[in-house]
């Protein structure tokens, strides 16, 4: 079953080498203004306004900044754990059906002594 | 079908012996292990469908304006949805089928199916949430969708785990198949679930279809990969749970053999 191990490992090559630069291309763009950087009534500093600034509009701004959700880090984040919960599951088969093809061969002997037949499990 | 296990102390008179098969013993021994061109080439071509995909979805569609990058989990996210409908549907029905009349392919394929369904469930329970921070500014909602989709996938994992537990008993393949019946009913509700009750999850194929070319492109070569690679992974599975079966009724033969032979 190897070829199911080595079609593992070219999905994960694949997805590592389609989504890398998109990924690097993303990181390294100039980050776009939050949306809370819009002239409102609610971000003074944008807006040009000289008056100071009130200790909640820079918490929010503080929060706007930690709610950047760096999309590409979570699509390649998605892409990954699909591709291990899938190797996940290929790695159990194959061991799975390792261990049933060793007791197939070892039933197929105990026949063979049995019956005197020299035998062919495959 | 499950095949009661007979052991040397078991009483020449018992059924399971009468019910024993009489063919000779090294008939049975003639298990096809090599693996099948035709399984190769079903994972040849899902493969070559999901790296076509993947470079699509990375050169050639463009990203959302809102979304960014994470749009493009949609791609392989909705063809897992896909996979796992089609593999719990299946499954269901096979269960049924196998309830109905007791048959060991049915009950394997239904098995496989289940097994592959999971996968491709979990698979949709961690890319939905990554998908839905960007987009909802949360994780996880208790909207229908979601919530249905978590329960089924429980469902599915605790048929799973029951046949793990009852092994060979007749009894527990019974009441598994009657609990995978409700994947298919189940998986109509996932899928009408936002028309019926609303929710906050994205209708796209329902609700006007993907504009962008290159998009439409990339959702169905990442739709069909995923289709035929969830087909090469429940025909693997099918195999092993085959291998399985008949190596149980190997056992049972020999146990016959050599029972008829004390006796002799």
């Amino acid at each position: 079953m190897s070829h199911l191990r080595a079609a593992l490992l070219r999905l994960t090559a694949a997805t590592l080498l389609s989504f890398g630069p998109v990924c690097a291309a993303e990181a390294s763009a100039p980050a776009a203004p939050p949306a809370a950087a819009a002239p409102t009534s609610a971000n003074p500093t944008a807006a040009g306004a000289s008056a100071p600034v009130s200790t909640s509009a820079k918490r929010d701004l503080s929060r706007y900044k930690e709610e950047r959700v760096p999309g590409g880090t979570f699509m390649l984040a998605a892409y990954m754990v699909m591709w291990a919960l899938v190797a996940g599951f290929v790695g159990r088969t194959l061991l799975r059906q390792a261990k049933v093809e060793a007791e197939l061969t070892d039933l197929s002997e105990r026949v063979d002594v049995l019956t005197g037949h020299d035998g062919d499990a495959t | 079908m499950t095949t009661p296990t007979i052991s040397p102390t078991t009483s020449p008179e018992s059924p399971e012996l009468a019910a024993a098969p009489r063919a000779p013993v090294a008939m049975a021994t003639r298990v096809p292990v090599r693996t099948p061109a035709a399984l190769l080439v079903l994972l040849g071509v899902s493969l070559a469908l999901i790296e076509v995909a993947l470079w699509w979805i990375a050169a050639r569609t463009p990203s959302d304006i809102v979304l960014g990058l994470s749009q493009k989990i949609f791609y392989f996210h909705v063809g897992s949805a896909f996979a796992m409908l089609l593999c719990l549907t299946s499954a269901s029905f096979l269960s049924l089928a196998d309830l109905l009349r007791p048959d060991d392919r049915a009950d394997a394929l239904a098995q496989s199916l289940l097994e592959v369904g999971v996968i491709f469930a979990l698979c949709i329970l961690t890319s939905g949430p990554l998908w839905a921070r960007k987009a909802w500014g949360m994780y996880w909602t208790w909207e229908p969708r979601l919530t249905l989709t978590l329960l089924v996938t429980l469902l599915a994992v605790s048929v799973i785990a029951l046949r793990a537990m009852s092994a060979d008993s007749g009894t527990g393949r019974r009441v598994g198949a009657a609990m995978a019946v409700m994947g298919a009913p189940a998986s109509y509700l996932i899928h009408v679930a936002v028309k019926w009750w609303g929710g906050t999850h994205p209708q796209v194929i329902q609700g006007g279809g993907i504009q962008n070319a290159d998009m439409r492109i990339a959702f169905w070569l990442a739709v069909f990969g995923l289709l035929t690679f969830a087909a090469a992974l429940t025909a693997t599975r099918y195999r092993d749970l085959r291998l399985k079966q008949r190596g149980r009724a190997i056992r049972l033969n020999l146990s016959a053999h050599q029972l008829r032979q004390r006796r002799a």
